[in-house]
């Protein structure tokens, strides 16, 4: 089949011209008008060389086509340089399409296109109407065009209300990343602020402990504010449909952005629940896609599949997304025999020991008090160790570990690309071993597994791969 | 370790390692041994160290250094098995790799500068998790002869 050419194809709606001026004047133009001010030739060529960059743009948009042929998309372009790039749709890992302030401004969205294995975008269609960027969207996953006006009822899987979203912002991790930050910038403040607004308080009468409970109380209150406004912009209307095979996840308020995977491109779902979330039975829910490219933060934002639900809901929709059979997906999980608990104390008890030690020899007998580390590490070697939990007969492997965040990470095997068997000295003497699997991007560790079982995984692993080996 | 296995432990790798990767372990541990010793010898003069304590810790370090390739040499061992790449090493931290042909992403011999002059090369292994194995002490043709036939059966199954 001869590919399409795309000197037939469509440009871009005329928006990208004020997009690329946008994106170009944020990149250098804003710097130089400041500079038109020193007057006398230089303006002259500061002028000229403004008058180029909003040219620019014009003919960038007048070289730039795309094709859209089922199952490729062909985009070339270039001013200076002619270009041309042929995506085959087989090879997209992700199809994004965003709407920041500057599209909504015209009505237009963003198409951006990742391919496995490249490096960044590979294609970005800047400015196209809705529809239209839903049109390529389709043809290049090569699904049937839209039944009527309304796109052909997808099954949605999510649907974050904007009381869910207050929910998830309320006991996201967020809360406690804000604290911290607000704890530095109140070390910015001036200081006699503060403290000549807790004299007033005093002259008034308030208690020094009432003081401090107000204090802690009002910097809660801000942390939970600011997480709550920031997860209700960025995840507005947060929803997931499935369509065929492919998830499509919507959200965000101010910037509007759909993010479709395919199913087959999951490395791993997770079930996260922090201390929290856990108290309240709730969880939420990311994956982990291979060759997503971006920001950090982006792609934290787009591995999310549930903000916040019930654990019921998480698992749900965990089995629906793996396409596994939902009854006890995460129930009778092997958990650590109890020689990981006594590794896990013996950990403990070395930094009770440590504590006390420096405290006797940092002050005096009265130091022996930091012994009672011993408490709060012994609690958390118990936790640490109830929250360990494996099960690799199946066809997803499931391991689950981690106290402040609870993660429960299911694997297809087929995903899985290596396998590796650790022991350490006190493993060792415990009988334990550990297992970790590993999977693109990441590995994943079970941990303190009986060291026959461990070995009896490793093996029955390995043949399963091997199986899966033409 | 408590008692006998119950099992059948895993069953070893049957490949060791070309010999002179003792002499190059040797040859790491005497220039550490030798960082160790002017340390001690710098902290005695500055009378940080009683000279008999510099002299003790030297003593092991050396002893340490001569004992412990060996050891590392008779742990370690790998094989080429009939669909993966199996490695075993350490004696106080064990650890087995399993990588199956089908998940290799791409294979490279390195050779540092002690490698080079041992004439020995290092094999390392990719899968898509990143870097997955590692081989020292490899010999010339075992490493090239390793590498060629790694990436011929490594996976054609796309991303």
């Amino acid at each position: 089949m001869r590919a399409p050419s795309a000197s037939e194809g469509a440009r871009l709606h005329p928006a990208a011209i004020a997009v690329w001026f946008i994106e170009d004047g944020r990149r250098l133009g804003l710097g130089l008008i400041p500079l038109l001010a020193i007057g006398g030739r230089v303006r002259l060529l500061l002028l000229a060389g403004l008058v180029v960059a909003a040219l620019a743009p014009v003919v960038r948009w007048l070289r730039f086509r795309y094709h859209a042929a089922p199952g490729t998309l062909v985009v070339e372009g270039g001013v200076v340089n002619r270009w041309r790039r042929t995506i085959p749709g087989a090879r997209v890992q992700s199809i994004d399409i965003v709407q920041k302030l500057r599209h909504r401004a015209f009505g237009v969205v963003e198409l951006r296109i990742e391919v496995a294995g490249g490096s960044g975008t590979e294609a970005a269609l800047v400015a196209l109407a809705p529809e239209e960027a839903e049109r390529v969207r389709r043809s290049l996953s090569q699904e049937g065009p839209a039944v009527g006006s309304e796109a052909m009822a997808a099954p949605v899987l999510v649907r974050m209300t904007p009381r869910d979203l207050m929910l998830a912002g309320l006991t996201g991790g967020r809360v406690a990343i804000i604290a911290v930050l607000l704890g530095y910038l109140q070390q910015l403040a001036p200081e006699d602020f503060i403290s000549s607004g807790a004299e007033r308080l005093v002259d008034r009468g308030v208690g020094g402990v009432w003081l401090v409970i107000g204090s802690v109380a009002g910097f809660i209150l801000i942390a939970l504010a600011i997480s709550l406004a920031a997860t209700v912009v960025t995840l507005w209307e947060f929803t997931v449909e499935r369509s065929g095979d492919r998830l499509l996840v919507t959200r965000g308020l101010l910037e509007r952005r759909r993010s479709q995977v395919a199913l087959h491109r999951l490395q791993a779902v997770i079930l996260q629940e922090n201390v929290l979330r856990r108290a309240l039975g709730l969880a939420s829910v990311t994956v982990v896609v291979a060759g997503r490219a971006g920001p950090r933060e982006e792609q934290h934002e787009t591995s999310l599949l549930l903000p916040t639900g019930t654990r019921d809901t998480a698992l749900a929709l965990i089995a629906e997304v793996l396409g596994a059979d939902p009854s006890g997906l995460a129930e009778n999980l092997v958990s650590a025999p109890r020689a990981a608990l006594w590794r896990r104390l013996a950990y403990a008890a070395l930094v009770a020991a440590a504590a006390g030690i420096a405290g006797i020899v940092g002050l005096d007998a009265r130091g022996a008090a930091a012994f009672a580390v011993a408490a709060p590490a012994a609690w958390a070697a118990w936790a640490a160790w109830r929250a360990l939990g494996h099960r690799i007969d199946r066809p997803h492997l499931v391991v689950r570990r981690g106290v402040l965040v609870r993660q429960t990470s299911f694997v297809a095997l087929p995903n899985i690309q290596d396998l590796r068997l650790t022991i350490s000295p006190l493993q060792r003497a415990g009988d334990l071993a550990t297992l970790v699997l590993g999977i693109p991007k990441q590995r994943l560790k079970a941990v303190d597994l009986e060291r026959a079982q461990a070995e009896a995984g490793f093996e029955q692993v390995s043949d399963r791969l091997s199986i899966a080996f033409p | 370790m408590r008692g006998p296995p119950r099992h059948d432990p895993l069953k070893a790798p049957a490949q060791s390692l070309d010999r002179r990767v003792l002499g190059l372990w040797w040859a790491a541990s005497a220039a550490l041994v030798a960082l160790i010793a002017i340390g001690c010898g710098v902290a005695w003069f500055l009378d940080f160290l009683p000279a008999p304590l510099a002299v003790l810790i030297v003593l092991v370090a050396a002893g340490l250094g001569g004992l412990v390739p060996p050891v590392r040499y008779r742990l370690w061992a790998y094989e080429i098995r009939a669909h993966d790449l199996y490695t075993s090493r350490g004696g106080l931290f064990v650890t087995r790799t399993l990588i199956p042909f089908d998940r290799i992403q791409f294979v490279e011999t390195r050779q540092g500068p002690l490698d080079r002059a041992f004439s020995l090369h290092q094999l390392v292994v990719y899968t898509a998790a990143g870097q997955a194995g590692r081989i020292p002490g490899l010999g010339d043709e075992e490493a090239g002869s390793l590498r060629e036939e790694l990436s011929r059966v490594a996976g054609t199954v796309s991303v």
